[in-house]
């Protein structure tokens, strides 16, 4: 999955914690106003038998104000289960020269990798998917009964129509409005599909990986892995930045400028579980993360599962420069790095 | 006017090699006597509606720029010469892509002018190809910069 624009994962915990309470405060706001028109406008007229629709209408128009209360509450649940903090930033404060360069250390390692049976997952970590999973379905769920809601109440509207005017008006709209549910729908399903999908657990043995450097890659298949008829997994890269769109705005880009093939394989057995090594090429940049502009690696892994989605997953990991031996680093004369004192200028020419 | 020199001539160069060159200057003023060298890194980002790499003016640009390393200088005449020596950080390393450019360089600030020389950082000491973006060869990125404030 390509990463999110709007990056949630850089937000500290109280901002989500704030972010989420926001969130559901607007809720709170909406299901009350919500109640309150509808009581107001149907059921007390209603009560009071001096409402202008019928009892029939009056429960189509309770059963749309449900509908709409879930869909809000899907997509308020969506943001509870879809934001975490999952990327956490390293930075090289170590390397010389380079305290301003921050690299992403998304692969989050979980410890308990460790524990697992399996010889290959011995002092491997984790790699956390870049996945929205049950937050991304919750939210596509809400957002699609909120469409279903528009056609069918100018569905609704056809049967009141008094002249072929207003009921082509309405047919027209209902026809328009229906495409967007239909999409809504097949994303919602697709989602919904890719999440009784097979588990891919994946561990790096070494993560940062340096240029040129190795690394084992060991995955593990949780659930019928006798589904998947295939595993490929891939190395991307991707840079990405807002891009100026004149006369003042941008637009955040992306463009993935390298795929290195990893592995492919057929064997039951070892889709089931597995290692290889992964090689990180010298040629190549290594990943950065400096204000919006970003060079960042992910090891995409797809599996194709006949007559259903396909698996299709990506982990962030971190790719840095090689350390240099202590031998190649030359001691530094008369040379400031920033916020740093500055010792006097000792020349014959010079003051 | 102030010159920057590098002693490695082409100006490419490996993390933990020693960058180092001369700053010549003649005719310089006197309130531009005070000077500081800078060894630092910038990006670059890409307007969309050009084919072509061309320099982002003010916020278009809106780039990012880390000072790595410096030096001030304090010249006691018009005409003179000043060496300068930085050890090249382990990264980032130089690169050229469809969106992103980033670029060593080093700089002399004066009290009103400013001047710098490109420079590249890798493990080979060539600038690094995004190579995907060059597929059409739509893309020609300025191989050397010298600027004037």
């Amino acid at each position: 999955m390509k990463p999110n624009p709007i990056d949630h994962s850089d937000l500290p915990k109280a901002d989500i914690i704030l972010l989420k309470g926001c969130s559901l405060s607007l809720m709170g706001i909406f299901i009350i106003g919500f109640s309150c028109l509808f009581w107001a406008g149907t059921v007390s007229p209603l009560l009071n038998g001096q409402s202008l629709i019928t009892p029939t209408e009056a429960i189509a128009t309770a059963m749309a104000t449900a509908v709409a209360v879930v869909a809000m509450l899907l997509i308020m649940a969506s943001i509870f289960v879809g934001i975490k903090p999952r990327r956490e930033k390293a930075s090289l404060s170590s390397a010389p020269g380079v305290k301003s360069l921050r690299l992403i250390d998304a692969a989050k390692p979980t410890e308990s990798d460790t524990s697992k049976t399996k010889k290959h997952w011995t002092g491997v970590k984790r790699l956390a998917s870049d996945d929205f999973g049950w937050g991304l379905f919750l939210g596509a769920a809400g957002v699609s009964l909120f469409a279903t809601i528009l056609p069918v109440a100018f569905a609704c509207m056809l049967a009141h129509c008094q002249s072929n005017c207003e009921f082509i008006k309405a047919l027209s709209a209902c026809l328009a409005l229906a495409i967007m549910p239909i999409g809504c729908w097949h994303f919602t399903v697709t989602t919904f599909m890719h999440l009784r999908n097979p588990i891919l657990n994946i561990g790096l043995a070494e993560n940062p990986i340096p240029i040129g450097g190795k690394a084992a890659l060991v995955w593990e298949v949780d659930g019928d892995s006798s589904r998947i008829k295939n595993l490929k997994f891939e190395l991307h890269g991707t840079q990405s930045t807002f891009v100026y769109v004149p006369p003042g705005d941008s637009s955040y880009c992306e463009e993935l400028f390298e795929i290195i093939p990893i592995h492919e394989t057929f064997k039951p057995k070892e889709i089931k579980a597995g290692s290889v090594m992964l090689s990180i090429p010298e040629s190549t940049i290594h990943s950065l993360k400096s204000g919006s502009d970003q060079v960042i690696w992910t090891i995409k892994v797809t599996g194709e599962i006949p007559r259903w989605v396909d698996l299709e997953v990506s982990y962030l990991i971190a790719i840095v420069p090689p350390v240099l031996p202590k031998a190649n680093q030359k001691p530094r004369t008369n040379v400031q790095t920033k916020n740093q004192p500055m010792p006097p200028v000792k020349n014959g020419a010079l003051s | 006017m102030i010159e920057i020199m590098f002693d490695k001539q082409p100006a490419e160069f490996q993390p933990g090699e020693m960058i180092s060159g001369i700053i010549n200057w003649n005719d310089l003023k006197k309130e531009n006597w005070a000077f500081e060298t800078r060894l630092l890194w910038h990006t670059d980002r890409r307007s969309d509606t050009s084919q072509k790499w061309q320099p982002l003016v003010g916020r278009q640009r809106a780039r990012t720029r880390k000072i790595i390393a410096h030096q001030q200088t304090v010249a006691t005449s018009s005409k003179g010469s000043r060496p300068y020596m930085f050890p090249a950080p382990i990264g980032p390393f130089s690169f050229t892509g469809k969106l992103l450019t980033l670029r060593w360089v080093v700089e002399v600030e004066t009290a009103d002018e400013t001047y710098s020389e490109p420079l590249t950082l890798s493990l080979t000491g060539k600038e690094i190809l995004l190579q995907k973006s060059f597929e059409n060869g739509e893309l020609n990125p300025p191989k050397k910069e010298l600027s004037k404030k």
